[in-house]
């Protein structure tokens, strides 16, 4: 067994073209592919580093748009809040308005009925104390009343002051007619002759009067010249009465409105106050 | 029974060329180079440098790798530069000797004391041109006679001593596997040769790993002294004491 240096050189050979052949078709390929993924792995993972990087920017970006959106979105709803609320109040106000308008003209309508109330009140008043003092006057002594009228007219003729009286026959000058006495009663020939004699004593000597009847002046008399009367009839205490009714009515009507008003003020809330549709005049005695 | 017996596949004449004699360790070392890079090049063909791989690539890559990671483990600062001499080496055993264990009338060419000698040549070559490559013909030289000029002597002679003990290594342990199973074979032949030729699939895989990564060492101890003095010898006698 010895050693053929011919075969060494020939397996030094071959060893060699097999290095040769292993670098070039399997150590070179192989590491360069390894080498490629490896450059491609880190390529790949710095463009993940920088996309990630990019999302949390675009991240970032999104949380604060929507933070934005959130704060203005709360600010829209405090102003809408807001505006609600004013426009509560005011239609609120408007509301109170209403009903206090509605309120005043009901207090309005109930003044003019209480007026027309009083009106009627007093020609009814004035025609049933007439008719009672006529009846009176008819069944006992109609005569007798006339002529007490009549007295009384002529006593205050006589009695008037003289600013009156100066008053009285300038109108007499600037008057077109003849003063004109009218009674709701007819006069005889002496009542006339009398109040004649009143009147001329108390105004002029040549004093031509007119009579004429009338049933307006209740149990009356008035002498008429020119623009101004001089009168006495049951009106004048009628119109007392009147008076007096009258400040009865409106002192209770005042007592009645200072009630509503102090229930109004203790009302809980504005929120309670009816719609002005539902308000209406209290309906019942007050209006009778 | 001839071929059983024969010591070397040298003995083995397959054909003549004139007055050459083409003998099966060249037909085998020609048939085994052919494989290797006919295989190489089927597959690296289409290499894909994507995470997705074929399974062959995916296994040269592993090979390629393992032979890499050792060559680094050695301490080398560019294993690339190594990888085609030393890694070849240890393939071409490798190949060898699995295919002689497994493939009935296989010759392996390691079993011819003439590609061991031939193999262990190469490296005694490859050592200083590696050497002077990477530190001068200076640098290279000063080695022989550190850590003294006595030690000149000593060195030489375990120059040329562990190139003939690498080249008789390899030989003797593959001659002997495959000594071993031709006498199992007339004694006792059924059973025991598939058991000596599974032992001969591991002493053959362990006597390429040895091969390659002793050539290794060596390169290694002859590139890499300027970094100290006392380095280059260590990795040397550990290794050769692990054989």
């Amino acid at each position: 067994m010895q050693i053929d240096w011919v075969a060494v050189v020939a397996q030094i050979v071959n060893f060699l073209i097999l290095v040769w052949l292993l670098k070039r078709f399997l150590y070179g390929p192989i590491l360069r592919v390894m080498e490629e993924r490896q450059e491609r792995i880190s390529r790949e993972m710095d463009e993940a580093g920088e996309r990630e990087a990019a999302a949390k920017e675009e991240e970032r970006r999104h949380r604060e748009a929507r933070r934005e959106l959130d704060e203005q979105r709360d600010e829209m709803l405090d102003e809408a809040r807001e505006e609600a609320e004013a426009t509560r109040r005011q239609l609120v106000e408007q509301a109170r308005h209403e009903v206090q308008d509605l309120e005043r003209r009901w207090h309005e309508s109930l003044r003019e009925e209480q007026d027309a109330f009083v009106r009627e009140l007093r020609e009814r008043m004035g025609r049933q104390v007439c008719s009672v003092a006529r009846r009176a006057l008819e069944d006992i002594a109609n005569q007798e009343l006339q002529a007490q009228v009549l007295s009384v007219f002529t006593q205050r003729l006589r009695k008037l002051d003289d600013a009156r009286r100066e008053e009285l026959r300038s109108a007499l000058g600037d008057a077109d007619r003849a003063p004109r006495i009218t009674s709701a009663f007819a006069l005889t020939s002496a009542q006339r002759n009398e109040l004649q004699a009143a009147a001329r004593e108390a105004l002029e000597d040549d004093l031509q009067l007119s009579f004429e009847e009338s049933d307006e002046l209740l149990c009356g008399i008035e002498l008429a010249v020119g623009g101004l009367k001089i009168a006495w009839s049951i009106d004048s205490y009628l119109d007392a009465l009147e008076h007096s009714v009258v400040g009865a009515i409106e002192r209770e009507t005042a007592s009645e409105g200072r009630e509503r008003d102090a229930q109004a003020a203790e009302a809980p809330s504005v929120d309670d106050v009816m719609p002005p549709s539902e308000v209406m005049p209290p309906e019942g005695e007050d209006r009778e | 029974m001839n071929q059983a017996m024969r010591l070397t596949p040298d003995e083995l004449i397959i054909f003549e060329i004139g007055s050459l004699s083409v003998s099966a360790t060249f037909v085998f070392t020609w048939l085994l180079m052919l494989l290797m890079a006919g295989g190489a090049w089927l597959i690296t063909r289409r290499l894909s440098s994507d995470v997705r791989i074929s399974p062959a690539q995916n296994v040269l890559e592993i090979i390629v790798m393992g032979i890499r990671d050792q060559i680094s483990a050695m301490g080398v600062k560019r294993p690339e530069l190594y990888m085609p001499f030393v890694g070849t080496l240890f393939l071409f055993i490798a190949v060898s000797n699995i295919f002689a264990a497994i493939l009935p009338g296989f010759q392996a060419p390691t079993g011819s004391l003439s590609t061991t000698v031939a193999l262990a040549f190469a490296v005694f070559v490859a050592v200083p041109i590696y050497g002077i490559s990477q530190r001068g013909l200076g640098g290279y030289l000063r080695q022989y006679i550190e850590p003294t000029p006595l030690m000149l002597p000593m060195n030489v002679i375990g120059e040329f001593s562990r190139t003939v003990a690498l080249a008789f290594r390899l030989f003797g342990n593959v001659m002997s596997g495959s000594l071993i199973v031709g006498m199992l074979l007339m004694l006792a032949p059924f059973f025991f040769p598939v058991v000596m030729r599974l032992l001969g699939l591991l002493t053959g895989l362990v006597q390429a790993y040895i091969f390659g990564v002793l050539a290794m060492v060596y390169i290694a101890s002859a590139t890499r002294v300027a970094r100290g003095e006392s380095d280059d010898v260590q990795p040397e006698a550990t290794a050769t004491k692990a054989v």
